[in-house]
């Protein structure tokens, strides 16, 4: 017959046994996620495909109107985009005359996902922080610009930052 | 000797619990959710109205048991676990989903 100081030693010893053993299954599950998540980043790929969409949008058959396309056109809003949507973009777009001189810009979003980038691009972002890194596209496309009366050769260049999803 | 039973159906319930916590993991679940969400969003990213694709329930992805759109999410549930988060997508138009039989069929109008 096991006194009750006895019974309850053995008790908290089993406590004990099982905290041990959920612990350690906790350790091997953690070990477990770390080895067997993979994150998958498409944002590049998104940065590209809103380009193409804004693109096609400002420039309907390969024609840009600036007389339609006033300064701080509201480039969502004027694409068709909800805004809910868009957060996570930053979009840029300039034209430039057969000069290089700059005749127009337009920006929408947040732009501090540019400035993010930069410090990615510096090198000063730390291995550990990389998949916090913005997604990004630029191009250039060749386009006939429409200004009044006048018509000339273009290029019109094309920016999409795209914030991470976490 | 009751002891010893207790000890062992706790053990036992723990091992169950981590072992199907684990196998959960090692499967690739939400990996593959992962996958599935991010290539249907981009799909719908990329397309124009009149286009419409498929998701099969029987994908080599696992097996799908529902494909949503809400909140400018979609949201896909593979093999009984439930999309936390959902991935956002970006469309111009309108996107509906239609499930059918075998299929979950993504309309851009």
């Amino acid at each position: 017959m096991k006194s009750k100081a006895g019974q309850l030693g053995e008790g908290v010893s089993s406590i004990m046994k099982i905290v041990l053993v959920s612990f350690i299954a906790i350790v091997v599950l953690g070990l477990s996620s770390v080895f067997y998540d993979h994150y998958i980043d498409v944002r590049d790929s998104e940065a590209r495909i809103l380009a193409r969409q804004v693109m096609n949008c400002f420039v309907p058959e390969g024609e840009l109107d600036l007389g339609v396309m006033v300064e701080g056109t509201e480039i969502f809003s004027y694409c068709g985009f909800s805004d809910g949507e868009m957060e996570r973009f930053f979009v840029r777009l300039w034209v430039r005359d057969g000069e290089d001189k700059v005749v127009r810009k337009y920006v929408e979003g947040d732009e501090g996902s540019l400035w993010a980038k930069k410090i990615y691009d510096s090198g000063l972002a730390g291995e550990n922080i990389k998949k916090y890194e913005p997604g990004y596209f630029q191009n250039k496309y060749v386009v006939q610009v429409v200004n009044g009366s006048s018509r000339f050769q273009g290029d019109l260049y094309v920016e999409v930052v795209v914030k991470d999803e976490f | 000797m009751h002891t010893v039973i207790i000890h062992i159906i706790l053990i036992g319930i723990i091992f169950v619990l981590f072992f199907m916590a684990t196998a959960g993991k090692i499967n690739g679940r939400g990996v593959l959710q992962q996958v599935l969400e991010k290539q249907t969003a981009l799909l719908i990213d990329s397309a124009v109205p009149g286009m419409s694709f498929e998701v099969r329930k029987m994908n080599q992805n696992g097996i799908v048991q529902k494909v949503s759109l809400k909140d400018g999410k979609i949201w896909i549930v593979v093999e009984g676990l439930n999309s936390l988060k959902g991935y956002p997508y970006f469309s111009r138009y309108d996107i509906e989903v239609v499930e059918e039989l075998d299929k979950f069929v993504v309309f851009v109008k």
